[in-house]
């Protein structure tokens, strides 16, 4: 009776499933967060999403048109999800973009700003004519994680962390397959290598511990605008000895992160701004013009200035070349 | 770029099976060998659907056949190492809970996330972020009460 699937190796795993989500506003005025959980029975798929909204202005708009876009996505493709999960995984997220700018640019004419988005995609605002255009600021991070009959497919930009945990040590940093990285052009794209462990990295810029002080703030999915790290972000992100920083090397996965007792792995991809592998993905996306060595997206601490490129940027090459946080303008 | 995701996989049958063998191992439960489990009722759920007959499992049966997904927004990260929330998710109450009907999961997470909020209050006081979490529990057993 108990025995799951042993003679039956063909055959799909059954699992069946509980599941619970709340959210909580803490000491805010408004919540940005937002989830939702979609459920599809006679296929075998449960969704769950997690959206952490940021900016001021937007915040909120954003987990809010992401979450009833994604919903309807969802509803409408789902069919997709069982057919090709990573594709749809990485299409839901592309559209949820979109519906987020199309929501700010919606949101700001409502409230009488006149927008525009650059060439680059970047969303401005201005009140008048004469005023100077200035960048919206705002996005949300976005994880999915879909169950899929017996295997579970995670996309997710921006930093909320999913987990997958075992009452016993049977969990390997293996476990955790890279399949694909939409901001990696296909043609580069070989297939992963052995998903690579590193202690230093993520472990210490995602969870502060329970003893406090640690908060990480910023860097999440932005429609909008320069891409910013908070300056009260606590993280010290050790260089992480996969970031080499060239371009024509993508690692899988940047750090799987198993605990000592193999009960916890973190299934997300980590994708903070402060993780030297976050930066080698962005220089391998895309680089600078006249400089191959520079991604064309810079990171940068923020600050109260309209001209983020005066901000303090967040890497720097050290004398072999590996990216390394400044921690200027904290 | 950044709104490109990378995904990943977990073919979770792999984990199931070793979670299963390394099961096979221990000292029986209780009700070794039954889906169904613990105290007084045992027998009323077989034949794998769980059907209409109230499934039961005790928290050692679900340990064993149960695997958890947790996913949270920084707000909660910031306050928990990600082994204390695995140890929080398969406590034996919780695990209790989880065996003992389908609405297991959500007395968790309610019971997860006040404990969160205290957390956020000590660690951040008024500018405790906002916090945000799903808990899924995954089991293989036939018994397992779900929804």
């Amino acid at each position: 009776m108990a025995s799951f699937a042993q003679s039956e190796s063909d055959s799909q795993l059954q699992l069946s499933w509980q599941v619970g989500l709340e959210t909580d506003i803490g000491g805010g005025r408004e919540n940005q967060d937002d989830c939702f959980v979609w459920i599809k029975r006679d296929d075998n798929i449960i969704v769950l999403c997690v959206l952490d909204g940021h900016g001021r202005e937007v915040g909120k708009v954003a987990s809010d048109s992401a979450k009833r876009c994604l919903f309807k996505h969802l509803d409408e493709n789902f069919t997709r999800l069982l057919q090709d999960p990573a594709d749809f995984l990485i299409e839901a997220h592309a559209v949820a973009h979109e519906h987020i700018r199309n929501s700010f640019r919606s949101e700001l004419t409502r409230q009488g700003y006149e927008v525009t988005t650059t060439e680059q995609g970047f969303l401005m605002k201005r009140r008048q004519p004469a005023d100077n255009w200035a960048c919206v600021h705002g996005g949300t991070s976005c994880s999915l994680m879909a169950v899929v009959g017996d295997q579970l497919y995670i996309a997710n930009v921006g930093d909320s962390t999913g987990i997958l945990c075992s009452s016993f040590g049977v969990l390997t940093g293996e476990d955790l397959g890279y399949v694909r990285d939409a901001a990696v052009p296909a043609e580069i794209d070989r297939k992963a290598t052995q998903p690579h462990v590193c202690s230093g990295c993520a472990g210490e810029s995602q969870h502060g511990g329970g003893t406090g002080g640690a908060q990480q703030v910023g860097h999440n999915s932005t429609p909008a605008g320069s891409r910013t790290a908070s300056p009260r972000s606590a993280a010290s992100a050790a260089p992480c000895p996969s970031s080499s920083g060239a371009v024509s090397s993508p690692t899988a996965n940047n750090n799987n992160i198993l605990s000592n007792n193999k009960s916890t792995l973190v299934v997300t991809a980590e994708h903070s701004p402060e993780c030297p592998y976050e930066y080698t993905r962005l220089l391998r996306y895309r680089q600078r013009d006249g400089n191959a060595q520079l991604p064309a997206l810079v990171v940068v601490y923020d600050s109260s200035s309209s001209d983020k490129t005066r901000c303090s940027p967040v890497f720097e090459r050290d004398a072999s070349g590996h990216p390394r946080v400044t921690n200027k303008g904290r | 770029v950044t709104h490109l995701p990378e995904v990943q996989r977990i073919d979770l049958r792999a984990v199931f099976r070793r979670l299963q063998e390394h099961c096979a191992s221990l000292p029986p439960t209780q009700s070794a060998g039954e889906g169904t489990s613990s105290s007084a009722s045992n027998s009323s759920s077989t034949g794998g659907e769980g059907g209409a007959a109230p499934a039961h499992l005790s928290a050692e049966a679900v340990a064993r056949s149960t695997l958890c997904l947790v996913l949270a927004t920084d707000g909660v990260w910031d306050n928990w190492t990600y082994e204390d929330v695995g140890r929080f998710v398969m406590d034996a109450s919780c695990l209790g809970a989880v065996g003992a009907g389908a609405d297991g999961a959500k007395r968790v997470t309610i019971s997860f996330m006040q404990r969160n909020a205290l957390y956020a209050k000590r660690n951040f006081g008024a500018s405790a972020d906002n916090a945000t979490g799903i808990v899924l529990y995954l089991s293989a057993a036939p018994g397992f009460p779900a929804l």
